[in-house]
């Protein structure tokens, strides 16, 4: 009965059918024999019920969104936010015990909004900025590189190590200037205008200490870690960086990446 | 962390009324350390990889005795038991030494799907066999017995073969587990459904009760809603008078989650009820 | 022989030069740098408060209404970010 009753909450949801509604009666003093004292009226009926739960957690789902993108909430108001976040949270279940991690697919679901691309084409990339640092808030901390270890290798090892990133490290890049539009979003921030053709972000998103970061790159850069993050090698990430770009200060960038903080280890590969 | 099993935190001791642990107070319980006997945490809320929010808890921690409070575990469903949850509260737990741990007598998902709200059982006798199973479970991974909170309760199922205080009862009994009382879920449920509350908290075995929880509700009119956004209401209060009665000077926790007031507003309301549980 | 080319000459050269580097900045994480952090007013996600009735969403059109009417609602600082395709029907490309 039990399992009866669970499995047909959820498949309700999925269908958007009301068949629990056979499972609950009225007023509790209908079925009860304990009612006391006599009951002036009826309480809430079946349909009430089960309404103000499935509002609930509709609404629950729609607010934790709130939490994670405010950004996205103070660029539309909150109004316009809602009415999305509930699309969302209707279509997209919840599949850990805590809100944390909800809320991680907004970006794809934004961008398959018709009018999207006209009307707010940065929208749903800074939505992407905002999970990156969601994320990297509650990120591990990684530990320290051992440098001592990697200049010791031979030149042909090092062409075989891939860099381990930050568990807090994630990029994304944009033909608008979300970091612009993110900085000038945050409370306290001066009342400036954006203009997006200020052009192309290549950003990352990371945490140092307990400050969450987010950084400009230039586009080799970015291509390059991006390479990194898929598992590549030093010596295949640089070629696939040549093959897009003209040059590459590949010492320098990857010293800039490790004095960010980017690069907490690497393994050689075999 | 604790290597020789004796606790590497100062204070542990719950006693008096607490309130609930929120970020908008971090700063302001660091840097002013506020006379707070402890505080209630939402363990769902650290089950992190890292980052400032565990900092935050563990200096919070160090100048108070905090108890865990869960929403994830989802004791009543019928889905197989999140081990990977149990094993972060146990982390939690064995990090930050709450004096203990509870969560709701409730589902909150179903088909690998996660509401995120508490639902409540049909008040039935497979219902307190399913619970107790799975809280014995519990109780071994966490090697201590952890307290079942009531739901605040919206609708009946036809299903019903009992009360509610006596299925509470029943699954504290079966499972061996401790109950937190909350006054209001049992006054807003009792207005929902038409029974009497202090015939509720009359009912319940006195030696189960460790913790308390009161908050406002919001009056629908219909209906009353568990809404933590507001002052204690009146009834609740009159009700809460009489649990004291009952149940002794039991630790109390003042909860509010949206609408958040400052700190000493939160204190105020939590003065409200030192002057009733140590009268 | 292109240009990309003679980098990509000389950058297999630096790597069997071998490569040198230096320690990067270290994470500082003490509680007193807590105050700076980011991220201090988020809000707790989980909480067994009713969310029904929750500051954030509140007042909005919930369950019904037309999904494009987001569009329409909107009242937000969005007004204050120009160009593009608001002035000169800039199309967005794939990423
Ligand atoms: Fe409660």
């Amino acid at each position: 009965m039990l399992k009866e009753i669970q499995q047909v909450f959820a498949d309700d949801f999925s269908s958007n059918s009301s068949e629990f509604l056979k499972y609950i009666g009225g007023g509790g003093c209908e079925e009860m024999s304990s009612c006391s004292p006599a009951p002036k009226f009826i309480g809430l009926d079946a349909i009430q019920g089960l309404e103000i739960y499935r509002e609930s957690i509709i609404a629950g789902l729609a607010r934790s969104l709130t939490e994670i993108y405010p950004v996205c909430v103070k660029l539309i108001g909150l109004e316009s936010f809602s009415l999305l976040a509930y699309r969302y949270s209707e279509n997209y279940p919840s599949s850990s015990p805590s809100l944390i991690n909800y809320g991680q697919k907004f970006s794809a679901f934004l961008n398959s909004i018709p009018q999207m691309g006209v009307a707010l084409p940065y929208f749903p990339d800074v939505a992407a900025l905002e999970l990156l640092v969601h994320n990297a808030y509650y990120a591990s901390s990684g530990s320290d590189i051992d440098l001592f270890r990697f200049n010791q290798l031979t030149p042909s090892k090092q062409s075989k190590v891939v860099f381990d990133l930050t568990p807090s490290f994630g990029l994304v890049s944009s033909e608008f200037p979300i970091k612009h539009i993110w900085e000038v979003s945050q409370d306290g921030a001066d009342d400036e205008i954006v203009s997006l053709d200020e052009g192309a972000d290549f950003l990352a998103v990371h945490r140092f200490g307990n400050e969450v970061r987010i950084e400009s790159l230039s586009a080799e850069l970015y291509l390059f870690l991006g390479e990194m993050c898929k598992g590549l090698t030093l010596s295949e990430a640089l070629s696939s960086v040549l093959n897009e770009f003209n040059e590459f200060d590949f010492q320098a960038s990857i010293q800039l990446a490790l004095d960010k903080g980017f690069i907490y280890g690497f393994h050689v590969q075999n | 962390m604790s290597i020789s099993g004796k606790s590497s935190f100062k204070k542990s001791k719950i006693q008096g009324v607490g309130i609930g642990l929120r970020s908008c107070h971090y700063q302001s319980i660091i840097q002013h350390k506020p006379r707070i006997p402890w505080f209630e945490v939402i363990s769902d809320n650290y089950m992190i990889e890292g980052g400032p929010e565990l900092n935050y808890l563990e200096s919070i921690r160090n100048d108070y005795p905090i108890v865990m409070h869960g929403v994830g575990m989802s004791v009543g469903s019928v889905d197989d038991l999140n081990m990977d949850y149990l094993g972060k509260l146990r982390s939690l737990k064995e990090r930050f030494e709450p004096a203990w741990i509870s969560d709701h007598l409730c589902w909150v998902s179903a088909d690998k799907r996660y509401f995120h709200d508490l639902l409540p059982l049909p008040y039935t006798q497979e219902s307190i066999d399913h619970v107790a199973k799975r809280v014995q479970r519990v109780q071994n991974v966490l090697g201590e017995r952890i307290l079942l909170e009531n739901v605040s309760n919206y609708m009946t199922y036809k299903a019903n073969e009992m009360t509610e205080w006596e299925f509470l009862s029943n699954v504290a009994e079966a499972a061996d587990c401790n109950i937190l009382l909350d006054i209001n879920n049992v006054y807003v449920s009792s207005y929902n459904h038409k029974f009497d509350p202090f015939l509720y908290l009359n009912e319940i075995p006195v030696n189960r009760v460790k913790q308390f929880h009161l908050a406002g509700y919001q009056d629908k009119g219909l209906y009353l809603f568990d809404s933590h956004s507001e002052k204690v209401k009146p009834p609740v209060w009159d009700l809460y008078e009489f649990a004291v009665t009952k149940f002794g000077s039991i630790p109390t926790l003042i909860e509010w989650d949206d609408d958040i007031p400052s700190l000493s507003d939160l204190l105020t309301e939590a003065n409200k009820a030192s002057k009733i549980i140590w009268k | 022989m292109s240009k990309k080319n003679l980098v990509k000459a000389a950058v297999v050269g630096a790597l069997s030069a071998g490569l040198v580097l230096s320690a990067g900045a270290t994470k500082a994480a003490s509680p007193n740098d807590m105050e700076k952090c980011y991220g201090v007013a988020k809000a707790g996600m989980n909480d067994c408060g009713g969310k029904g009735t929750g500051h954030s969403c509140q007042g909005q059109s919930k369950t019904d209404g037309d999904p494009n009417d987001w569009l329409y609602l909107k009242k937000g600082s969005c007004e204050k970010i120009i160009g593009g395709s608001l002035t000169s029907g800039y199309k967005k490309k794939g990423r």
